[in-house]
């Protein structure tokens, strides 16, 4: 893609925090701003979460490293949920939070008057996809609305052009079958409240389609409505020249190694078309990261079409856990040349691998030997969080992730 | 508390004699209700179901894209001056639009899953949204306790298939594409084998639908209804119009008998018999969990 002279704006990286190891490996990755849960008020219920020592301590890391941190407060409340809301907007701002992600606007209210400097994001719960309703956030003194995912390029467009507001769209993670905030499947098959973040994905249940007498429509076929990933990759250049102002990955669930991997690719594209767009080529060994690093198939789901037979999964499907993640990087040993790697999978010598990070270009290279590390040669890696030593002559850092060799 | 009926079809309206409204949508812009007209019916209903001296509410609650936008313009413009009793709605560019242009015509919440508490139902009066709609999720005790603190007009479904999930995806249509099939125009189901349970599921221009398995039956809990809300919504969705007179019949009969326990009990029986699918009580008696684990 070739580009006359331009000023692009680089938009904000923003990644997924599901702790707060995973915030520190974000943001190490890249990521401009991170958004997490608290204990109260916020999706993802089953997830770890952040007490409010660790929110500090986020705030403080990320601040350190020149990246904000946003906090969901985006359940759908019931009566007795907003007790202590007020409090806990005010201990957010003291933390010295960045902004609040919110989906009922009975926050909107309370922030204003509790908290009224904070910074105010319209979740993607509440599915905006039209000027109208941004507009409307706007004149609420919000800052931010996250579109629903099923905004095309031209919606998103229009919708930066006629509101102002700033505009932040998925560009990577799992995507909802139904409209965000509108699907309430969980409830009724399992008493989990989705809107409250007790989503139990239905959308991802195997079903049979019945026709209207409740007989099977074909003998042995599955129905599902189960849909793909989104993955923007191919678009990003697009929302970066329609003034785009966040990226957001999805998943605060996931593993550090896909946060890591993910963040680390789209920073590079970013990186690379901002700096000098008149010489970005698109780079198909990303999509291969990219692609490789969940058990879904990734890809643009609602950008230049509306979604249909292409997006989503048809039978029942064994999502099989990704084994590409090798270990952690512990240290490196400069004498010996030797790197220290904590394990995640098996690996043995003669496997070909890749070391990746945030400070270091990707470096394949074949695995010679492994020790213990009392210097024992050992025939493989086999036991998870085993520490062990391989050579390398090039220089890694600690928290640089081995992973099998993807790319070339 | 005034009835309002969602009848499925325009010839039907007639039939409704005690009832005090209807609500009605239109295409292109509402769903999931039973009977959606075209603008230039919904003004020639208009008149004459004011003349019954009933009330009439439009519906226009899908999830609005920009390209809707000037025809939703249009369209308020046209409702506003058939003296409606209120404008339903979901999306806030509605609100949004409707605030700007200064409409006279009260403004329904209509959030289906989203009016869980009070506080917001106060938000929303206060920005002069009269009505809305609470949600099908939430217990009656909330619903108490959601009345006794806001001067907001509440409705609630008190009959009907609930709807619990609307997607953009043309969910029916891709799966007949794969299988190599074509889809009808009719309401499927989709089958789930642990419990055993068929959900209405549909599909048109607009997406997919899908419906609760079993049928909200509020006769036993009129009484505590009548103190609690305003206004009591009877939905023909995906009910044939022969077996939903019978049950709107039914209805009124309860509604002129809830001091009699023993007769809303018959009643509530001939109901679940009127009805062509196994009738419950919803939420109304059920907490759902907020999260698994603490």
């Amino acid at each position: 893609m070739k580009h006359s002279n331009k000023t692009l704006i680089k938009p904000e990286l923003l990644a997924p925090a599901g702790n707060i190891e995973k915030l520190k490996y974000a943001i190490l990755y890249g990521a401009d701003a991170v958004y997490i849960g608290g204990r109260n008020f916020s999706l993802r219920a089953n997830n770890d979460n952040f007490s409010i020592e660790e929110i500090k301590e986020a705030c403080d890391f990320a601040h350190k490293h020149n990246a904000r941190v946003y906090v969901t407060v985006n359940i759908v409340f019931h009566n007795e949920d907003v007790i202590g809301l007020e409090e806990y907007l005010k201990t957010l701002d003291d933390c010295g939070v960045d902004a609040i992600i919110l989906s009922d606007p009975l926050v909107i209210e309370i922030a204003k008057r509790i908290i009224p400097e904070m910074e105010l994001h319209i979740s993607t719960q509440q599915s905006t996809i039209n000027y109208e309703a941004a507009n409307y956030w706007k004149s609420e003194g919000v800052k931010r609305v996250i579109l629903g995912r099923e905004a095309s390029g031209s919606d998103i467009k229009e919708i930066i052009d006629k509101t102002g507001l700033d505009i932040e769209i998925f560009i990577h993670g799992a995507m909802c079958s139904g409209y965000s905030g509108k699907c309430c499947l969980s409830n009724y098959f399992t008493m989990r409240d989705s809107n409250r973040g007790g989503c139990s994905q239905i959308c991802r249940w195997n079903f049979t389609l019945q026709d209207e007498l409740k007989n099977d429509v074909e003998a042995n076929v599955g129905y599902a409505i189960a849909p793909k990933d989104l993955s923007m990759l191919k678009y990003l250049t697009n929302l970066i020249d329609m003034g785009v102002k966040s990226f957001k990955i999805e998943g605060r669930m996931r593993s550090i190694y896909y946060v890591s991997t993910i963040l680390h690719t789209y920073r590079r594209v970013i990186d690379e078309y901002c700096n000098n767009p008149e010489s970005y080529e698109y780079n198909k060994n990303y999509e291969k990261i990219l692609y490789r690093c969940a058990n879904r198939d990734a890809i643009p789901q609602y950008f230049d079409h509306k979604s249909g037979l292409e997006e989503q999964y048809y039978m029942g499907r064994a999502e099989v856990s990704n084994q590409d993640f090798l270990g952690v990087v512990l240290g490196y040993d400069k004498i010996k040349h030797e790197a220290i790697i904590e394990q995640r999978n098996f690996f043995s010598p003669g496997d070909k691998v890749e070391i990746f990070g945030p400070k270091i270009d990707n470096y394949s290279f074949k695995i010679e030997y492994i020790k213990d590390d009392e210097g024992n040669i050992l025939d493989a890696a086999r036991h998870p969080r085993q520490v062990v030593k391989i050579p390398l002559e090039k220089k890694v850092n600690k928290d640089d992730l081995m992973r099998v060799k993807i790319t070339g | 508390m005034k009835t309002l009926v969602m009848p499925n079809n325009l010839s039907d309206i007639d039939k409704y004699k005690d009832n005090d409204g209807f609500i009605i949508g239109v295409k292109d812009l509402s769903w999931f209700i039973p009977l959606e007209l075209s603008i230039v019916e919904v003004k020639d209903i208009s008149p004459k179901i004011k003349e019954k001296g009933k009330e009439l509410f439009v519906s226009l609650n899908k999830i609005i894209y920009n390209q809707d936008i000037p025809l939703l313009k249009e369209y308020l413009l046209i409702l506003d001056d058939l003296g409606l009793s209120g404008i339903m709605y979901d999306d806030i560019a509605v609100f949004n639009i409707a605030k700007n242009m200064s409409l006279k015509t009260p403004l329904v919440w209509f959030g289906t899953h989203a009016f869980t508490n009070y506080h917001t139902a106060n938000y929303w009066y206060n920005k002069g949204v009269k009505y809305g709609v609470v949600g099908t999720e939430i217990t009656l005790d909330k619903i108490k306790e959601i009345s006794n603190n806001t001067e907001m007009s509440l409705m609630m479904y008190g009959y009907g298939y609930l709807p619990m999930f609307v997607s953009s995806r043309p969910l029916i249509s891709s799966y007949f594409k794969h299988i190599g099939g074509t889809k009808e125009d009719k309401v499927y189901h989709m089958y789930e084998e642990a419990r055993k349970m068929s959900y209405p599921t549909y599909e048109d221009s607009k997406g997919t639908v899908i419906l609760s398995a079993e049928i909200i039956n509020t006769i036993n809990e009129l009484p505590i209804i009548n103190k609690t809300i305003d206004y009591l919504i009877l939905s023909s969705l995906n009910i044939p119009s022969d077996k939903f007179l019978k049950v709107y019949n039914n209805y009124i009969e309860a509604i002129n008998n809830l001091e009699d326990k023993e007769k809303l009990n018959t009643i509530s029986k001939s109901v679940a018999n009127n009805s062509p699918a196994k009738t419950d009580k919803g939420f109304l008696y059920k907490e759902t969990i907020y999260r698994v684990k603490e």
